[in-house]
């Protein structure tokens, strides 16, 4: 099948053809889902390397479930962020486990480049607002405001009810703000 | 000037925005990785599909007790599909010319004759 025909097929057929063996449905999936994988993961670890050998672990989970793939019973996604989800959840425990005992070892403080009134300072700040969100809560604002993954779908990665993720995203965004509150200015919003 | 507590909701969803068109993208040598272990998938598949089906295969003999007991079964299947397929006509061939012959099987009676009936009589 030529590989832009491929644009138009669900992730899942593609799945399921990659596990009879179609080469190109992998690359098709491998331009699609990577990037994913990738956005969220480096949002949730703050550490591209980490991010991406985080990224090329789940891919190849994804690669190894597909013979025995049980159609409709998951969208490939919502799997996959669950994947996701769960390697950085251990990451970020191991890392934590290690910060404990490291002696005055810095975090890894992306060298923000002064706080300018730029896209990048903001993005700078949201990030280190997010960081001092609950994981839970982190979770589900980096899937519902960044990655623009819907309430259900969240809901069916994190195992719990819509109700549930409105309620984290609610609590995430207005501890955000209000985290952020001070630093208007520096944000380049300014004074009303 | 505002002594605001917290931000617009505007405002917040403009750093979403930033976050949103900062998301990192994989590099090429990712893809590259992801790629390779995508292929090497494949390969094991096709790897492992024949030797899957010698495993089973070689579950069953076992379980039935081994090649001998293979073999007797499938000597005992044909010879049952030739016995079924064979009847009625070579049966009697079988009977009469074959193992039988110069025997007096054939002419054996089990049920008492008429004569010794109407005799007692």
């Amino acid at each position: 099948m030529p590989f832009d025909a491929l644009n138009e097929v669900s992730d899942e057929a593609l799945l399921v053809a990659f596990g009879n063996g179609d080469r190109e449905a992998a690359r098709a999936l491998t331009l699609r889902l990577t990037p994913k994988v990738m956005g969220f993961s480096a949002r949730m670890l703050r550490d591209v390397a980490e991010a991406e050998d985080v990224t090329q672990e789940a891919m190849l989970r994804l690669w190894r479930v597909a013979p025995k793939w049980r159609q409709g019973e998951a969208k490939v996604t919502t799997w996959l962020y669950r994947v996701v989800m769960n390697l950085c959840t251990d990451r970020l425990r191991r890392k934590r486990a290690v910060a404990l005992d490291a002696i005055e070892e810095p975090v890894d403080q992306t060298p923000g480049v002064e706080a300018k009134m730029t896209t990048d300072a903001r993005v700078q700040a949201l990030q280190e607002a997010l960081q001092d969100l609950p994981e839970r809560q982190r979770q589900a604002v980096i899937l519902r405001h960044i990655e623009g993954v819907s309430n259900p779908e969240i809901a069916a990665v994190m195992d719990i009810s819509t109700e549930a993720v409105e309620s984290l995203t609610a609590r995430g965004k207005r501890a955000l703000s209000t985290a952020l509150a001070g630093r208007r200015e520096e944000l380049g919003f300014g004074d009303d | 000037m505002t002594d605001q507590k917290e931000l617009q909701e505007s405002e917040l969803d403009a750093l979403f925005s930033a976050a949103t068109d900062a998301t990192p993208r994989p590099s090429s040598t990712l893809l590259a990785r992801v790629s390779a272990d995508a292929e090497a998938e494949i390969a094991n598949a096709v790897v492992a599909r024949p030797a899957r089906t010698t495993g089973m295969l070689k579950r069953f003999v076992s379980l039935i007790g081994g090649w001998p007991t293979a073999a007797g079964l499938a000597s005992a299947t044909l010879a049952g599909i030739w016995i079924g397929y064979a009847v009625p006509e070579t049966l009697d061939g079988l009977a009469g010319g074959t193992w039988f012959v110069g025997s007096d099987l054939d002419m054996v009676q089990f049920t008492a004759s008429i004569d010794s009936l109407l005799g007692e009589g």
